[in-house]
């Protein structure tokens, strides 16, 4: 697992699309902070935290697209896949590396929030929730892009695919609940990441949130190493 | 080493492997000989664990591929038909990384240099493999399989691809290699097969049709034991000195092909070598000269053909009629244009 979570990192580091992440959460966030601090001097950390989230629909996809439909279509799983590791220590590792570069993504919110402490009492066990719940939510996307990643050869193809499936796990209960349907928004209520990123966000802490997202992600992962062992026996 | 029992891969309705049965003891150097899509790198794929079987067991130094997967793996170096390379790798990084992938316990950098020599790939040890020839691609995949001294050796089709120099280094390469390692490796060429194996698996359509040395399937596949012989001289005292010899059935001329000589088939009457008394009986006769004398042997190409019933008289081990007969036909008029052809040079 180690192993493939450096080869990953590494190549994550050599990519431009990486590049072009950091780029893009590092202007929003940055923009956010300075334009949030200086006109309202707000210290709850849902809007800094819940702008770069709608972003990570579209940005998340690209860091996942690549992560098993490459290796298929160069045949580099055949490497992988005759080595003596199991198939869940690939898929966690790549999982892992994905989230590691997020996270990285996300870091100058800290040194925000350490410049703001310099001016203004900051509660930091508020904003390690928020930090919890973004990381969550993100993986539970990660996960997700991971799976559509193996269905498929085509990098572009798990993209598009994956922004489909992060709006609809993000905004499948707003959506319902516009249409009245009131029998199913209850169902979509179960699934609609958002609400419980909101709990985060707003410095609830609450086990069954972590577990919610917990399970996701591992139903994501196990999908995911079914899918690929699905094609030995094909 | 590596022993195979009723091996049968399925692809829904097709079957693209039927109950392969071999065992292959350590040390031994095995050709898969087969036409593209004949179920060599199916086979392959399935002792190397990258594709599960449908039925049938197969064991890599006695452990099961299904249920010790990890302990089988351990012991297969594996280079697929498209070596697996990771080309935003310079090659070092690479085999760095097989090595931490394999779990490999030997100290990192003597064994992956001492790989690199090996294999000869020094001077592009630090470049990025999206940037390296086939050729060099494909010792980085070699290079890659033999990562952690696995004793048995996987490769399908080493040479495929690559240009005369580098199909030679790399099947001395592999000369080598089999000195200390198991090797199975696949082919279609068949002249590659006879150059590195010492036994050779031939594969036609997801079944194992025949199993043996490349010499004994070509003793076994002959259908008779003639000698040709070039004899200068007159005809009669060269039929009198070949009929000398016992156990003979009998001799055709076939005519001749060199100023002043003359073919001769001599079929004996049994298995019987024949050949050292024929040498003395026509070195004894005067006013004859023996000039070659070569057994009517058939080579890899021939047995390959005979065997997948591709040739005359394939159709006899081919339940397959229609294809063994349209390409008989094509074989007959190939042999009439050759036959004009002679004797318009006569």
């Amino acid at each position: 697992m180690t192993a493939i979570y450096k080869r990953e990192m590494k190549s994550y580091f050599t990519s431009l699309i990486t590049y072009f992440f950091f780029a893009v959460f590092f202007a929003v966030q940055g923009l956010l902070f300075s334009y949030l601090y200086q006109n309202g001097s707000t210290t709850i950390f849902a809007i800094p935290f819940a702008y770069p989230l709608y972003l990570t629909i579209f940005l998340i996809p690209l860091l996942t697209m690549r992560t098993i439909s490459e290796d298929k279509r160069q045949k580099v799983d055949q490497v992988l896949l005759t080595a003596p590791v199991s198939v869940t220590a690939v898929i966690m590792g790549k999982f892992l590396a994905c989230l590691t570069v997020y996270a990285i993504a996300i870091s100058p919110l800290l040194i925000y929030q350490v410049v703001a402490a310099y001016f203004a009492t900051v509660n930091w066990l508020l904003f390690l929730y928020a930090i919890l719940g973004t990381m969550l939510l993100a993986a539970t996307l990660i996960a997700c892009g991971i799976f559509i990643s193996s269905l498929t050869e085509s990098t572009a193809l798990a993209a598009v695919l994956t922004v489909g499936a992060n709006i609809v796990l993000m905004f499948i209960d707003s959506i319902v609940s516009m249409s009245g349907v009131e029998w199913l928004s209850k169902i979509t209520n179960v699934i609609g990441l958002m609400d419980r990123y909101a709990a985060f966000a707003d410095g609830v802490f609450s086990i069954p949130d972590v577990i919610y997202y917990l399970s996701f992600i591992v139903v994501f992962l196990f999908l995911t190493v079914r899918s690929v062992e699905k094609r030995r026996w094909a | 080493m590596i022993e195979v029992s009723g091996l049968t891969k399925r692809y829904g309705s097709h079957l693209a492997v039927k109950d392969a049965n071999f065992t292959i003891q350590k040390g031994e150097v095995v050709g898969f000989l087969g036409p593209n899509g004949a179920g060599k790198s199916t086979i392959m794929n399935i002792l190397t664990g990258y594709l599960s079987l449908t039925q049938g067991k197969v064991e890599i130094d006695g452990f099961d591929i299904m249920t010790d997967p990890e302990l089988a793996k351990k012991r297969i170096g594996y280079l697929p038909e498209i070596p697996p390379l990771y080309l935003d790798m310079t090659v070092r990084e690479y085999l760095f990384f097989i090595y931490d992938l394999k779990k490999v316990k030997f100290p990192k950098d003597p064994h992956i240099d001492e790989i690199i020599r090996l294999v000869r790939i020094t001077e592009v040890a630090d470049r990025l493999i999206k940037n390296l020839s086939k050729g060099y691609r494909q010792r980085v995949g070699i290079a890659g399989a033999l990562v952690g001294n696995p004793d048995v050796l996987i490769l399908d089709e080493p040479t495929v691809g690559l240009d005369p120099k580098q199909i030679i280094e790399i099947r001395e390469l592999i000369s080598k290699l089999g000195k200390n390692h198991t090797i199975i490796l696949s082919s279609h060429i068949l002249s590659e097969v006879q150059a590195v194996c010492k036994r050779v698996i031939i594969i036609n359509r997801g079944h194992i049709i025949a199993d043996d040395t490349p010499e004994a399937l070509s003793k076994k596949l002959s259908t008779d034991h003639s000698l040709i012989a070039r004899i200068a001289g007159k005809e009669e005292d060269a039929l009198s000195a070949i009929n000398s010899v016992r156990k003979i059935e009998t001799v055709e001329c076939l005519g001749e092909y060199e100023k002043g000589t003359k073919d001769y088939r001599i079929y004996p009457a049994d298995t019987t070598d024949i050949r050292g008394e024929l040498i003395k009986r026509l070195a004894e006769k005067n006013r004859i000269n023996l000039l070659s004398l070569s057994s009517n042997e058939l080579t890899l190409e021939q047995i390959f053909l005979r065997l997948t019933g591709e040739d005359e008289v394939g159709k006899y081990f081919n339940e397959d009629m229609d294809t063994a007969i349209e390409v008989d036909e094509v074989i007959v008029d190939a042999v009439d244009e050759a036959i004009s052809e002679m004797e318009e040079e006569n």
